[in-house]
């Protein structure tokens, strides 16, 4: 929408050419095209020039997304160092300009973004650590569950156990990372000076209840399992999967899995339990099959707590920085 | 809306933005605040832990909703999507009313998260009034807008911030929030009296006031929210009060925020500002609470 010179431009032409100059970072960045028409349609003040005006507006527009970026991710900004998360967050502005009038959701697709940046040493690394730090925001958003009606479970017939299925709660999110990415977390918070670590793969919940966000190791086997059923497959399909994994025996698995629900339930990890109908015919084959042996032992099973997170979250509110 | 409704709206008394940083003071304590005011976008799409504890605190206390995203002043099309979870909002909470900013925040679906100056013409003025008459039927609920603070004016503006906010108060049949602070703000900016802003806005459209704290530069003051309220503001806040008969006030602090006893101090500043310049407020009018909340299993 080119104006002439010295023409006063429309409403449409004015908001359109002030947002270019504010989403490119100010009237020096924006180019001498765009910035063309600061003098004829910005006054000056006693004190500033009309282009100095404008960068009031067009460096607390960077600066308002970047801070909610630093509340959301403060380990990856540690992780990435000040010049590097600068630059980082800059660009995710800049490629994903915000379409919300809520900024909660700026910050979702910031672990994705990390991931896709080839040129960022320990990118893969990085985009793990993101989403974690983003699921433990997101659950503190999410509708709390309900309390689970357990009856079912008192008074489901044994041979039926096998179609019975769980609603995971909305504030429960089942994560896998390439990276230890929960030790390298822990670590942080606990003021400690952690190293970019190795390569190994991991597995977690997170998971709010009330006003505390929780995170919860969990083995190979659980992630399995818990996913399954999270997905919406019955007991049977899930010990199936847990099984065809290939990451714990049968006996182990037998084993262990009424320790994992009780655990499970205990954390609210699900708000529905549903018994099949009796009319629903159940296979005949034992729920947990024949042990494929030895193949991977029983992982041991850590069901770590790790300290009540400060779950409040202000984003939003640092769209008041200035009125 | 009838002519007189924005007058006939209740005083509140003297409230508080309710933040995060104070959730557990207010709801251990319960202090002696008359309302709180939310930023209406942070509650929209939530109904995790923030609603909880907003549907705890309006338990006990009158909630007004205040946004910062409606961009009334944006060549965008209204935002239907947006005013209809607005309205499910306010109906909610019950919230007498709804404000937002004289500003633009949006263009091109792209959100800028800030509140951007208008030029004050002609043409502006009749699409402003236009789009508050539409959001106010959206809300089916009145509409008060509030001065924002800037930091540059257009070369093409053909009159005043305050004549144009006051003709649009009266032609699009609207309220207002007079933030304080921000007249303060933009009077040092722009080099114009602020007594004169106030003493220009018509009598019968206030409905409350805000106040806050800036942050001087050299070369100009932002808005920051992040400081005690200055005492140029306090001036001008007992003038308003004054000229205007005694209207609601809420205490807004964003960032940096201290501790809610400093808070609560503030506001109680705004009462003993008022009682030493003899201004006498009108009796708190009550304001229906919700009628059904979800149960909560939450003790106190």
């Amino acid at each position: 929408m080119p104006v002439k010179a010295n023409k006063k431009p429309s409403l449409a032409q004015l908001q359109h050419w002030m947002r270019g100059i504010i989403e490119r970072g100010g009237p020096g960045a924006a180019g001498t095209a765009v910035s063309a028409n600061i003098n004829r349609w910005i006054a000056p003040s006693r004190t500033l020039q009309p282009a100095q005006r404008l960068e009031i507006y067009s460096g607390m527009y960077l600066f308002r997304l970047q801070e909610v970026l630093t509340k959301d991710f403060p380990c990856v900004a540690y992780a990435l160092g000040d010049h590097a998360w600068h630059h980082a967050t800059r660009d995710y502005v800049a490629a994903h300009p915000s379409r919300d009038p809520n900024l909660n959701n700026f910050n979702a697709d910031f672990a994705d973004y990390l991931y896709k940046r080839k040129d960022l040493k320990h990118a893969r690394f990085l985009g793990d650590l993101a989403r974690l730090e983003w699921a433990m925001v997101d659950v503190v958003f999410a509708r709390s569950g309900r309390k689970p009606n357990l009856e079912p479970l008192r008074t489901v017939a044994p041979e039926r156990w096998e179609a019975v299925t769980f609603a995971p709660a909305p504030t429960l999110r089942i994560l896998t990372f390439d990276y230890p990415a929960n030790d390298y977390l822990q670590e942080f918070r606990d003021g400690k000076h952690p190293r970019i670590p190795r390569p190994k793969v991991t597995y977690l919940a997170v998971q709010r209840v009330h006003y505390t966000v929780w995170r919860i190791t969990l083995s190979a086997a659980m992630y399995t399992m818990l996913g399954s059923l999270a997905a919406g497959d019955t007991l049977r399909a899930a010990i199936r999967k847990t099984l065809r994994a290939r990451k714990i025996s049968s006996k182990a698995l037998e084993t262990a899995v009424f320790r994992w629900f009780a655990s499970w339930v205990g954390d609210d990890f699900f708000e529905s339990i549903s018994a099949p109908a009796s009319k629903v015919k159940l296979s005949n084959a034992p729920l947990f099959g024949k042990d494929r042996g030895p193949a991977i032992q029983e992982e041991r099973i850590i069901q770590k707590r790790i300290g009540s997170e400060a779950a409040i979250v202000s984003r939003g509110e640092a769209a008041r920085v200035r009125k | 809306m009838p002519r007189n409704s924005v007058v006939n709206l209740p005083f509140l008394g003297f409230g508080l933005g309710l933040r995060s940083r104070h959730y557990v003071d207010i709801l251990d304590k319960w202090p002696d605040v008359d309302f709180f005011e939310i930023v209406s976008d942070n509650f929209m799409d939530t109904e995790g832990r923030p609603m909880d504890v907003l549907e705890r605190v309006a338990e006990h206390y009158p909630i007004i909703l205040h946004g910062v995203s409606m961009s009334i002043g944006s060549v965008d099309p209204l935002d239907a999507a947006y005013l209809k979870r607005l309205k499910r909002l306010a109906d909610r909470l019950n919230s007498p009313w709804v404000s937002d900013h004289v500003c633009w925040s949006s263009e091109g679906n792209v959100q800028l998260h800030d509140l951007l100056p208008l030029p004050y013409d002609e043409p502006t003025l009749r699409y402003l009034i236009k789009r508050a008459r539409s959001v106010q039927k959206a809300l089916d609920r009145p509409l008060i807008l509030e001065n924002p603070s800037t930091y540059l004016q257009f070369t093409f503006s053909t009159m005043p911030e305050w004549e144009f906010i006051a003709r649009l108060l009266e032609e699009a049949d609207c309220g207002m929030l007079l933030d304080v602070n921000n007249v303060y703000v933009s009077s040092e900016n722009h080099g114009f009296d602020p007594f004169a802003y106030i003493d220009a806005i018509p009598r019968d459209r206030v409905v409350y006031f805000h106040l806050a704290g800036h942050t001087r530069f050299e070369t100009h003051i932002l808005d920051t929210h992040s400081d005690h309220v200055v005492d140029g503001v306090w001036k001008l806040y007992t003038h308003a009060q004054r000229r205007f008969g005694g209207r609601s006030t809420i205490l807004e602090w964003d960032e940096d925020i201290p501790d809610f006893k400093i808070v609560h101090a503030e506001l109680n500043k705004a009462k003993t500002a008022l009682r030493r310049a003899g201004i006498a407020m009108p009796g708190k009018s009550l304001i229906t609470k919700p009628a059904a909340k979800p149960a909560r299993a939450h003790a106190r």
